[in-house]
């Protein structure tokens, strides 16, 4: 029997190197269920080295701790063999554990594979090792070595797989070094060294000391460069997660106020964005206090719009107005979203108020200086009237008075040039009065138009436009041209009386311009266009307008090509001004000699502001 | 029976001159009294009192323009009608203006006729004769 003994510092080194090995590989080893691909295996190979790399240091300390007196020598290919096996078995356990995938059985699992690494790299360094006498090993106590490892590896794979603390990664490690340590001196304990003959030393090996120094050298080397690797690779994520919380942040304030409710509508918790437009403290914003700072007048309708969307389950989108610091009241749009639990049930809402006053007041303006425009238009083509009644009057009774003079002159030689000069004078007086009164009609027309208030309904463009084109018929009849209307058209929500204005008036002048020299062939169609808006085209073949007309076309009293139709230039001004009120805008594409196509784009639902009910336009879902 | 007084209230003197001539061609020689604006109109109309006795028991017809420097010829109305002693005195609207909502308020306001001026002078020519040949047949009741 050999006298052996073991030397505690050298014990104490190893089950160091097995515990820090122990917490670097299940560190890396935990990066393997983050990544995909190539990264993945990256992990898993790091971990393995590690994890391999550790247990076979360890190994070499422990047996260099050991006091045989006999000098030992280890057989190159054996050593690397047992190495070999750690570092497979290993990354084994780590990639099993760490698949997409992977369930809470499969750490037993990944367990099994490591401790069988564990023992194997053991077994196969001591049998690698040349000693001068014979080695027994006691079965029982061989199993109960093998069990340490499987039994702790376990333990350790299952801690270090959740997503635990510091604490208890430190916790797994330590496990883990205790199934490698353990293991060791456990399968230590199962062998009994008997004494032989002089040791083969210096021929085939290499001196026991000087290998475990150079393993465990470089051991902490490798595992400090991975613990270099982990560091760096949480640095980044930390950069990336503080990048993303600013981010998060900057588009906080780019939007707006941001605040949360709880699926009832309560403010819960701090809300630094309501706190700073409101001026509200915690306590008053609370539950529903915050509701105290929205105007009286939009309350119950906030509340409804509110209750409609929770039963509705979709986007809250409203505008209502929020009493500021100062006392005054600001104009916000609201959007919120609701968040879902796992199981499909409002959890919070996620809302921003965005601070819309300044827009409000320019939209008031503009709207303002818009009805005194068309006042303006209306009291101007008024007033205008009375001095024509006048000139048109005298006018007349000048005409009278010439038939006075004319009696009073009869007979003198220079009566046929007075009377023939008085006549002339008279008539282009009298002309030129009846086409103001024209044009001042007109402009009192287009006034009274814009004053009109709009009754938006919702419309089956298809049937109303076939209905315009059924009442053009005779007039297409006699011009032996077609008009056709796409039957497939998207309903809109819009006034009828204008609607039909617009197009009544775009296919009355596609009849009015038609080419003599083909047969007209008028095409309606429509299309649906991004944000919600329709795209209607009325094509014809007609002799088309040169391109330099094509904005003057679309201005009060101005008319393009040939003037061999009735007309005041009137029409397309009018259409323009109606397709702008309705929210939308007209243009043209057109060849002289090949035909023209108007193009209205108008919104699918009612264009704000100019409609009756402006409530229910703002109320309108998304 | 005393002869109908017209009041003329009219601030455009083209106008004012056009109508009264058209009202004699068709043969109406009663007295015309004008105004050019509503303020001597109503000093008129109601007397300087504003009580409207000043009308009691004088047949009155009122041709009325909307457009006065001073007020509106609605004023006018309102006022005329409102009075016990000159509600009863026949107005006949006369003026530029014709939008339907403004027609209304006439009638709505006890108007008994709305013309509209016409700039071609043939129609007006012919409304007026046509009012006078109207005033010619048409009993004005005294005012009480």
């Amino acid at each position: 029997m050999v006298h052996t003994g073991y030397d505690p510092a050298l014990v104490t080194l190893s089950i160091a190197i097995a515990v820090l090995a122990s917490y670097t590989a299940l560190e890396l080893g935990a990066r393997v269920h983050g990544h995909v691909g190539a990264a993945r295996w990256g992990w898993v190979a790091a971990a393995a080295i590690a994890m391999g790399g550790g247990i076979w240091s360890m190994h070499f300390v422990g047996m260099l701790a050991f006091e045989m007196g006999a000098a030992t020598t280890y057989d190159v290919p054996g050593t690397l063999l047992s190495l070999a096996i750690a570092v497979a078995a290993t990354g084994a356990a780590f990639a099993w554990v760490g698949r997409p995938g992977a369930r809470r059985r499969d750490v037993a699992a990944g367990g099994v594979l490591m401790g069988t690494g564990v023992a194997g790299m053991h077994y196969a360094g001591m049998a690698a090792m040349h000693l001068p006498g014979g080695v027994a090993y006691s079965v029982p106590i061989v199993v109960l070595s093998v069990a340490i490892a499987v039994g702790a590896a376990s333990v350790a794979l299952f801690l270090a797989f959740r997503r635990t603390s510091v604490t208890q990664k430190l916790v797994a490690s330590g496990v883990m070094g205790l199934a490698v340590a353990g293991m060791h001196y456990t399968g230590m304990a199962a062998a009994t060294f008997t004494p032989g003959g002089h040791a083969h030393a210096g021929t085939a090996g290499l001196g026991g000391q000087t290998l475990a120094l150079y393993v465990a050298g470089a051991t902490f080397v490798v595992l400090f460069l991975a613990m270099l690797a982990t560091s760096l690779e949480q640095q980044r994520i930390q950069r990336e997660l503080r990048a993303s919380e600013e981010r998060f942040r900057a588009a906080v304030q780019a939007v707006g106020v941001l605040w949360t409710n709880d699926a009832e509508g309560r403010m819960v918790g701090e809300q630094p964005g309501w706190a700073s437009i409101t001026g509200q403290t915690r306590e008053e914003y609370q539950g529903y206090g915050w509701a105290d700072a929205v105007h009286p007048d939009d309350a119950q309708a906030s509340v409804d719009a509110w209750n409609e969307t929770v039963r509705e389950r979709r986007t809250f989108v409203f505008e209502h107005r929020v009493r500021a610091r100062d006392g005054s009241w600001r104009h916000y749009a609201i959007r919120a979203v609701p968040v879902l639990d796992a199981g499909g049930a409002i959890r919070e809402w996620v809302g921003v108020h965005t601070d819309i006053t300044e827009r409000r007041l320019a939209e008031a303006e503009l709207r303002e200086s818009n009805e005194e425009l068309q006042r303006y238009a209306y009291i101007v083509s008024h007033d205008l009237r009375a001095p024509l009644v006048n000139i048109m009057g005298f006018t007349s009774e000048l005409e009278a008075t010439r038939q006075d003079i004319g009696e009073a002159l009869r007979g003198r030689p220079e009566a046929e040039r007075i009377d023939a000069d008085l006549g002339e004078a008279l008539g282009f007086i009298g002309a030129a009065v009846t086409k103001m009164e024209r044009l001042i009609a007109a402009i009192l027309r287009l006034s009274r138009e814009g004053r009109r208030t709009f009754q938006p309904e919702p419309l089956a463009m298809a049937s109303v436009i076939q209905g315009l084109a059924d009442a053009q018929r005779h007039q297409a009849e006699s011009v032996g041209a077609r008009v056709s209307v796409d039957p497939l058209m998207p309903e809109i929500v819009a006034d009828r009386t204008a609607v039909e204005q617009i197009f009544g008036n775009l296919i009355d002048n596609a009849l009015k311009y038609l080419d003599p020299a083909r047969p007209g062939q008028i095409t309606i169609s429509a299309r649906p266009l991004a944000g919600n808006r329709v795209r209607f085209l009325v094509e014809d073949n007609g002799r088309g307008i040169a391109e330099r007309d094509h904005a003057r076309i679309f201005e009060l009293f101005r008319r393009s090509g040939v003037q061999d139709r009735p007309g005041e230039g009137i029409g397309l001004a009018h259409v323009k001004a109606l397709v702008r009120s309705l929210g939308g805008r007209i243009d043209v594409v057109s060849e002289l000699g090949r035909g023209t196509t108007f193009g209205v784009t108008l919104p699918r639902g009612t264009a704000t502001g100019r409609s009756a009910a402006p409530e229910a336009a703002r109320l309108a879902a998304e | 029976m005393q002869p109908v007084t017209i009041v003329m209230i009219e601030d455009d003197e083209g106008h004012a001159r056009l109508i009264e001539r058209n009202i004699r061609r068709a043969g109406v020689n009663n007295a015309i009294v004008p105004f050019r604006d509503g303020g001597s109109a109503l000093g008129y109309l109601l007397g300087p009192d504003g009580t409207g006795e000043a009308s009691a028991g004088r047949p009155l017809l009122i041709l009325l323009d909307l457009n006065l420097p001073d007020m509106t010829g609605i004023d006018i109305l309102e006022k005329v009608k409102a009075n016990p002693h000159t509600r009863r005195s026949p107005v006949v609207v006369l003026t530029t203006t014709d939008d339907s909502q403004e027609i209304q308020r006439c009638y709505d306001l006890g108007a008994n006729v709305y013309v509209t001026k016409p700039v071609n002078y043939e129609g007006f020519a012919n409304a007026i004769r046509q009012l006078g040949l109207f005033l010619s047949v048409m009993q004005v009741p005294e005012n009480p």
